[in-house]
């Protein structure tokens, strides 16, 4: 793949990677568009592994998920919502408080649970694609997908 | 909550996001700097396989001109253990050898070194 088509590509799924990013970072934007850079420089190094160009969205999400699962690791912690840094500008702001109980339930679910639910929710990928995105087996992400629904709804219906 | 709901709350997800005109011009600059560093490992890969060729034709020389001076090292040697044991005799007789390597490694080594730092 070469540069240009792997920015042609990049160019068409960075807004719904960003959006995935930001509900898995808890509404931090600027922890998301990092991890989506990391994401997007480390897929470009390993294009020539990709064999098939129309899986280009499907692959970046994997990568994107052990990205996101190394950060935490290393103690870039995502921090949950409460804590997040002021936004700058007060226009910003209606954009973040639209989603702060969500993002508080996002939060206190487990890495695993939250990347499920939001494949599944706002992705659209089947349990398949999401055990393949995660490396785990459907089972498993049937699993989180039901724990995960369980913990949403009692945290959001609490609100 | 039913399912959904829980899907509602997601088709409706759309948190505000910085440019996208400015994530993909970053996300160019980082291209440029991964491009930057191929080219320089590339570089290095040349010059290392360079040196290895050029190492190894430089012991290969001096082992052979070594290899050739071993007679005349060694009736050198001879004389000077003459009333030795055989044992100390046969030990000696392995100096020049012990040289030829010894020069051959250091040829190797010297040229080596200089292809690696010649920038």
């Amino acid at each position: 793949m070469t540069r240009d088509e792997f920015i042609r590509y990049a160019e068409g799924c960075q807004e719904g990677l960003r959006r995935f990013l930001t509900a898995l970072c808890c509404g931090d934007t600027m922890m998301a568009d990092d991890l989506a850079q990391e994401t997007l420089v480390k897929a470009y190094l390993s294009s020539d592994g990709l064999e098939d160009a129309a899986r280009f969205k499907a692959w970046v999400f994997r990568i994107a998920y052990n990205t996101f699962v190394s950060a935490r690791r290393s103690h870039r912690p995502t921090v949950g919502y409460d804590a997040a840094p002021e936004r700058p500008s007060a226009e910003s702001a209606d954009g973040g408080m639209r989603y702060e109980a969500l993002y508080k339930a996002l939060g206190l679910l487990s890495p695993a649970e939250r990347t499920a639910i939001l494949l599944f929710y706002m992705q659209g990928y089947t349990v398949k694609e999401i055990a393949s995105v995660t490396d785990s087996s459907e089972a498993a992400v049937k699993k989180q997908l039901s724990r995960g629904r369980d913990h949403l709804r009692g945290l959001l219906s609490k609100d | 909550m039913e399912n959904d709901e829980i899907k509602s709350l997601f088709d409706g997800f759309n948190p505000r996001l910085s440019s996208g005109a400015d994530f993909m011009a970053r996300l160019d600059r980082n291209l440029e700097r991964v491009e930057m560093i191929k080219a320089h490992q590339q570089t290095v890969r040349r010059r290392g396989r360079l040196a290895v060729l050029l190492a190894a034709l430089a012991g290969f020389v001096m082992g052979a001109l070594m290899t050739l001076a071993v007679p005349s090292l060694t009736s050198l040697l001879m004389p000077l253990t003459a009333g030795l044991s055989a044992h100390v005799q046969s030990a000696v007789s392995l100096v020049p050898w012990i040289l030829t390597a010894l020069v051959s490694m250091g040829a190797s080594w010297e040229v080596f070194d200089m292809v690696l730092a010649r920038k």
